[in-house]
């Protein structure tokens, strides 16, 4: 049984429901689910070792939408923890994609061109900005995964307000917009697996060549979460966005998926690591022999390097409580999904 | 013990400040006094300090600068502390029993070498600027010139002056990365204007009048803008990249050369490359960042006083085409060559390059009102500061000195360094804060590279 955690705000929803539809086809896997509202989430800390939570002196009611009423989780039990709906500051990368040309990616006519390699450079440095606190990474185990929070849907357009106003402009010079965005995940994605953190972008399919989220992925969003809901929601996505980025997640994670047609058990010599309760060294030569017998597709290799295992002891490196600094979650625009979602 | 020899030397001297129709000895004793700062103390009227021939008299206590006879900023004679009316500049006044008076006598403290230097407290930068014009919040400024132009750059835009940036990034990018691809160090990405020439070519390239020779160089498979080869590190891809990207450069320049209402420009170096035929002016020699020297199509360039003069001239004349009520702030780098390409020694070829570069700011101010001249390089290479606003390696301008020369120039033009800056208002151009205290190694040097060739 391979454990997966699933941590978030509210973008954890389009998973939850996607998951609901797909844990039959994934016996072997195990999800459990703890997410808060993006107001709550950015609270929430590693607490001791790998407990993850609200601090006690902020514990509120309400603020946590696990079924289970929990105010922390064992983030230890599991094999793989993904931090769905992770903060990038996409309006900082639009900025640059609104005032310049950008060689090679995009060419809107702009009275300003960034060469290539300030580009990546500039979005080396945004990513800095948003890259987690120490004690996040270069873990050992488990491993760490990132869902950065998808890009509004093309649905804002619609909209007057203000709060869309660069999406309008985005949408007005499309060209080249979606490889660009393309291409700061790439530098988001090398600039996280250098710190033992693997990233896995918003799938390509669910963007549209303007840069922003086909409204056929976030239309019902909110309905599915809420029947009597009237109104859209441009910032989160649907259960059938929630499928690819699980299926696109499963894979990097090279773990087994029962086709579709085929009825039975899973392949039992599926090498997907196993651990959590196994001695360290076990754990370790079980997760380095995975990782040889499951190379990633060449084009996630050429996005991200290579995803070699990261050995140390960042456990005992990890600061003390108390001198953490702020986990960049929460999605601060959009609107937090009702806690129904996890009844 | 008479301070001074008046022979030789001193005697020409004497006569060079007192005209040939006095004899030495008469003088000398006069001068012996200004020298010491010999000036009776104000409120002891009745006798003009200073005007006891040969005598010693009392030395103005420190903080007292209006002993004797000051002057306004704008030159005029104050009255003197009780001690009667002004005395006209043109020269030696007549007391009563027509004794001529020294020049030189009962000026302010910072007037004299011992009150005004060697006795002012180690690294008090003293009473250096009196600023000509007011340089106001209000004002666009447009900044370019030599590497310490950028800290000149910073610290206007960290005391909330509105610095223009024709090629602005979104704030999102810190300024480290910004700089190092020559974003947010000037008004434009334009990279280190070393030469006036350079200078008044760039003005004139931005209007149209002038293309450079050779505009494209490069290194291995990349390729460099030839005029700011800094800006991009790794070159690009081609050469009709290189020029596509000049060309929107030049583009953005033009609304800054025009809205400025004070240009700021830091005379860097007399010493540059040249191509042989067209004349164009490179920042950097061909083979040090990119390109390669060929003997045959470049050449070196000492520039003397009467050119530095005559380029800035020229800019000045086309600035003031375009804008018309531009006025000009002129410093001098104090940040010493890092290699000359001339037969003398590093030290004396510095020594020549300031000197021209000085001197031309002295007669540029002279010549026109709409030009004042900040001391930068005075208050960085003073004796007062014995080296201490340098780096250990005493060519680099330490954070000290720069937060020095800054603070001076902020307080003169009547700003507080120490209060908060207001907020920035959105302008043409985007003004940005920072401390006014950088680190000197922000500041990007293409002449540094030339280290790279030092045996």
């Amino acid at each position: 049984m391979t454990r997966i955690t699933i941590i978030g705000n509210s973008h954890v929803a389009a998973l939850k429901v996607a998951w609901d539809a797909m844990a039959a086809d994934h016996p072997g896997i195990e999800v459990d689910f703890f997410a808060a509202p993006g107001r709550y989430f950015r609270r929430f800390r590693l607490l001791d070792g790998l407990t993850f939570g609200l601090p006690v002196a902020a514990r509120i009611d309400g603020a946590v939408l696990d079924a289970s009423g929990r105010a922390e989780v064992d983030l230890s039990q599991a094999d793989h923890v993904i931090w769905a709906g992770y903060f990038w500051p996409w309006d900082a990368v639009v900025g640059l994609m609104l005032d310049f040309d950008i060689d090679g990616l995009r060419e809107i006519g702009a009275s300003q061109v960034l060469s290539r390699a300030a580009f990546d450079a500039f979005c080396g440095d945004i990513v800095k900005k948003v890259t987690p606190p120490p004690e996040w990474l270069n873990w050992p185990w488990p491993r760490l995964i990132l869902l950065p929070a998808p890009m509004r849907s093309a649905d804002c357009l619609a909209s007057r307000s203000a709060r869309f106003r660069v999406c309008r402009l985005l949408a007005s010079r499309p060209a080249g917009a979606r490889e660009t965005i393309g291409a700061f995940m790439d530098v988001f994605a090398g600039s996280m697996r250098a710190q033992g953190i693997e990233l896995v972008a918003q799938p390509k399919e669910t963007l549209l060549p303007n840069g922003l989220s086909a409204p056929r992925f976030s239309r019902g969003a909110r309905r599915i979460l809420d029947p009597t809901a009237s109104t859209e929601d441009v910032t989160h996505m649907n259960a059938e966005y929630g499928k690819l980025q699980l299926r696109e997640v499963l894979s990097r994670l090279a773990l087994p998926e029962r086709p579709p047609t085929q009825a039975g058990p899973l392949d039992s010599t599926a090498p997907f690591p196993v651990a959590g309760r196994l001695d360290p060294a076990a754990r370790d030569r079980q997760r380095d022999e995975a990782h040889q017998r499951h190379a990633l597709p060449a084009g996630v290799v050429a996005a991200i390097g290579d995803v070699s295992p990261v050995r140390g002891s960042a456990r005992e490196s990890r600061v003390a409580p108390g001198t953490r600094g702020e986990t960049n979650s929460g999605d601060v625009v959009g609107e937090d999904t009702p806690p129904e979602a996890f009844a | 013990m008479p301070l001074l020899n008046f022979s030789g030397y001193g005697r020409r001297v004497l006569r060079m400040l007192f005209g040939a129709g006095v004899t030495a000895r008469s003088r000398a004793s006069s001068v012996t006094a200004d020298v010491q700062s010999t000036v009776a103390p104000a409120g002891k009227a009745g006798k003009r300090p200073g005007t006891v021939a040969g005598g010693r008299g009392k030395r103005v206590p420190q903080g007292k600068p209006h002993a004797g006879r000051e002057r306004s900023r704008n030159g005029a004679a104050l009255p003197l502390g009780g001690a009667g009316t002004p005395e006209p500049r043109g020269g030696p006044a007549l007391r009563g029993d027509a004794t001529p008076a020294s020049p030189y006598i009962g000026l302010p403290s910072r007037a004299y070498w011992r009150s005004g230097v060697a006795e002012r407290s180690p690294l008090n930068p003293g009473d250096l600027y009196r600023p000509r014009f007011a340089v106001t919040r209000d004002m666009q400024i447009a900044t370019a010139g030599s590497c310490f132009a950028q800290h000149v750059g910073r610290a206007l835009r960290g005391a909330g002056f509105k610095v223009l940036d024709a090629e602005a990034l979104p704030d999102a990018v810190s300024d480290d990365v910004a700089n190092r691809f020559g974003y947010r160090l000037f008004s434009g990405r334009y990279g280190n204007i070393y030469t006036t020439r350079q200078l008044a070519q760039l003005l004139d390239e931005v209007e149209g009048r002038f293309t450079p020779a050779l505009p494209v160089w490069r290194r291995g498979d990349r390729f460099f803008d030839a005029q700011r080869p800094g800006v991009e590190p790794d070159g690009l891809d081609s050469e009709e990249q290189v020029l596509d990207h000049r060309q929107r450069h030049l583009a953005r320049l033009r609304p800054v050369f025009a809205e400025a209402d004070v240009f700021v420009f830091t005379f860097g170096l007399t010493e540059a490359w040249t191509h042989r035929v067209s004349g164009t002016v490179y920042p950097t020699a061909p083979g040090t960042i990119a390109g390669s020297y060929d003997p045959e199509i470049f050449a070196f360039h000492n520039y003397n006083t009467i050119e530095v003069l005559r380029d800035f001239e020229r800019f000045r004349t086309a600035l003031k085409a375009i804008n018309p009520n531009v006025r000009f702030l002129v410093t001098v780098s104090p940040v010493p060559l890092t290699a000359t390409a001339t037969d003398a020694h590093v030290e004396v070829a510095t020594c020549y390059s300031k000197a021209v570069l000085r001197a031309a700011c002295g007669m540029l101010v002279a010549r026109h009102e709409d030009i004042d001249y900040f001391p930068s390089f005075e208050i960085i290479t003073s004796q007062n500061a014995r080296g201490a606003y340098y780096e250990p390696n005493m060519r680099s301008v330490s954070p000290m000195g720069v937060e020095t020369a800054m603070r001076l120039f902020l307080r003169a033009q009547g700003v507080d360094p120490a209060a908060p800056a207001p907020a920035p208002k959105k302008a043409r151009g985007r003004p940005r804060q920072r401390t006014v205290a950088d680190r000197s190694d922000d500041v990007q040097c293409e002449d540094a590279l030339l280290d790279a060739f030092a045996r």
